[in-house]
């Protein structure tokens, strides 16, 4: 299998973020941080082939990207990440030099935006309350009632369209402001989906 | 109102609830880019620092050099090239200034003019254990965390085993800062429980998990393992086949009204039961789940008091904490004879003693 330049650059870098606040990283938290990214990109109206790699969901409704997967391993393997614990990897001196070649590249510009917002949002929220919110977001959420694994965010699904549905909202709440920040919408957002489900867990 | 319309009211409530949003309305762009900066800067600090032992912090990020820490306090502050160093601060109020090359000033015992600073600065706060952040006339107070001394100090595990030993000692023992774990008892002093606690325990439980494990996709209460055995809860990583079962049991006594008979009367003889349980409940599972590699945790929540009767309202020390090293003999002992069944733990939760 060919594996995707872009996932090998998400994996590098939302590695190198992970790292620099928990000294560590999972290829879950990859996949994790990778499907926020994702998110962030629709939000701003990119359509879904921008992302160039797609998630399916695991049996326990996680976000699985197999592209993430065989880049995670192929960093381990020519060793651009080395094994920390079992599970958890962190950066080498070749990979950080990886990532700052990546950077110097045209195509991975706009991706940054996207990656940046997804980990700078740990600096404004625990990691705990992220993963609580983006696993009740509606396609994560939809996916984990359903017991085959299948692609998410396919633009068929009601559960796509329920994700647009918020995202057109929060664009038209946040509209007068005019943030040029990615990250103050992204903020506003997992905020809003950890309120949401609160107020569900409370009726 | 149209559901577009109340979606678009509730973004905007949960906007102006948000203290990022604040600094951005307040100072900008690039206050917002210093409030990053500052929020890592103290999560990296309080790494080291013992915080909690200071009655007023100060953090902040200056924007106009008229506030740098140098020129308002400078015979007493201090740099810091390494945020280990702060661990050796000791004092009563502590003012640190983060810089853009990632050294900290630190001014112990001093606390500058708080509004000449916000208005040239994104500070941040702690004032006992409360936690704001200041824009130029309002504040925003950070929520706490349950179970955490700070909004910037969430301590994330690998490893559950870990994870149940620091919620032993961080939460169960005192149980005061955790919101589900203070309604447990019938009265302050904590001599007796309440009728029927164990679901705040296995809430407290469950949701320390969920915020804290790095890893595991699932922690969920009250999991089915068969149609007979519910077990308190289930912990599923990704990426593994690894799955823990986690039984509660609670050992103490819980009363309705002083005076009146105990509702129950829970000895070690219910933890040898839960024991039991658990093993039944990983046979079980071994059937329903061949494919997992399952643990079981037996972790015991002992609010046990020496010589108390229904009418106590007051306990001595040595009553009080009669049981606090009386580890329970399990017989059989299954984390001995079994690779499935971890050691127990036990959580001692304290009483006040007022006597």
């Amino acid at each position: 299998m060919e594996i995707k330049v872009e996932a090998i650059f998400d994996t590098l870098y939302i590695g190198s973020k992970i790292e620099s606040r928990l000294d560590d990283f999972s290829q879950y938290e990859i996949q994790f941080f990778a499907y926020l990214s994702c998110l962030l990109s629709l939000y701003e109206g990119n359509p879904l082939s921008f992302w160039e790699y797609s998630f399916v969901k695991t049996s326990l409704g996680s976000p699985y990207s197999v592209d993430i997967e065989e880049a995670w391993r192929f960093l381990k393997s020519k060793g651009s990440a080395e094994q920390t614990t079992e599970g958890f990897s962190k950066l080498t001196d070749k990979g950080r030099s990886e990532i700052d070649f990546y950077l110097t590249l045209h195509a991975f510009r706009q991706r940054v935006r996207y990656l940046d917002a997804a980990c700078k949002s740990l600096s404004f929220i625990p990691v705990g309350y992220i993963k609580q919110a983006i696993n009740n977001e509606p396609v994560l959420r939809t996916a984990r009632t359903t017991v085959h694994r299948r692609f998410l965010l396919d633009e068929s699904s009601p559960a796509t369209s329920a994700l647009h549905q918020q995202f057109g909202t929060l664009r038209e709440a946040l509209r007068e402001e005019s943030y040029d920040d990615l990250l103050l919408p992204a903020i506003v957002w997992i905020e809003a989906l950890n309120r949401q489900s609160q107020i569900q867990e409370s009726l | 109102m149209s559901l577009d319309e109340k979606q678009i009211a509730f973004y905007k409530d949960v906007a102006n609830d948000l203290w990022s949003i604040l600094i951005w309305t307040d100072y900008g762009s690039n206050g917002f880019q210093k409030l990053s900066y500052l929020t890592e800067s103290i999560t990296k600090i309080y790494k080291h620092l013992n915080f909690s032992s200071f009655s007023n912090i100060i953090i902040y990020v200056r924007l106009e050099e008229s506030v740098s820490l140098e020129n308002i306090d400078n015979s007493n502050c201090i740099p810091y090239r390494s945020f280990q160093n702060l661990a050796t601060i000791s004092g009563d109020t502590l003012t640190i200034e983060v810089q853009e090359n990632l050294d900290v000033l630190v001014s112990v015992d001093f606390a500058p003019q708080i509004e000449p600073l916000r208005a040239n600065a994104i500070v941040y706060q702690r004032i006992g254990t409360n936690e704001s952040i200041l824009g130029k006339t309002e504040q925003k107070t950070l929520k706490q965390p349950p179970n955490s001394e700070s909004y910037f100090s969430i301590q994330t595990y690998k490893d559950l085993d870990v994870a149940l030993e620091d919620y032993k000692v961080k939460v169960a023992r005192s149980t005061a800062m955790c919101p589900e774990l203070k309604t447990i008892w019938f009265d302050d002093n904590r001599i007796f429980l309440k009728p029927k606690p164990e679901h705040l325990m296995r809430n407290s439980l469950t949701y320390f998990l969920k915020l804290r494990l790095r890893t595991a996709a699932e922690v969920r209460p009250e999991q089915v393992v068969d149609e007979s055995h519910p077990v308190d809860i289930k912990v599923t990583w990704e990426y593994s086949t690894n799955l823990a079962l986690i039984e509660i049991k609670w050992l103490g006594k819980s009363l309705q009204n002083y005076g009146a008979n105990f509702t129950q009367n829970y000895s070690a003889a219910r933890a040898l039961k839960g024991a039991t349980q658990l093993a039944e409940y990983l046979d079980s599972n071994r059937v329903q789940a061949p494919d997992k590699v399952t643990k079981g945790y037996l972790v015991v929540f002992d609010g046990r008091r020496w010589q108390i009767n229904s009418n106590k309202a007051e306990i001595s020390r040595s009553n009080g904490f009669h049981f606090e090293n009386s580890e329970i003999q399990y017989t059989p002992e299954y984390n001995k004879t079994r690779t499935d069944f971890a050691k127990p733990v036990r959580f001692f939760m304290e009483p006040n003693c007022t006597i």
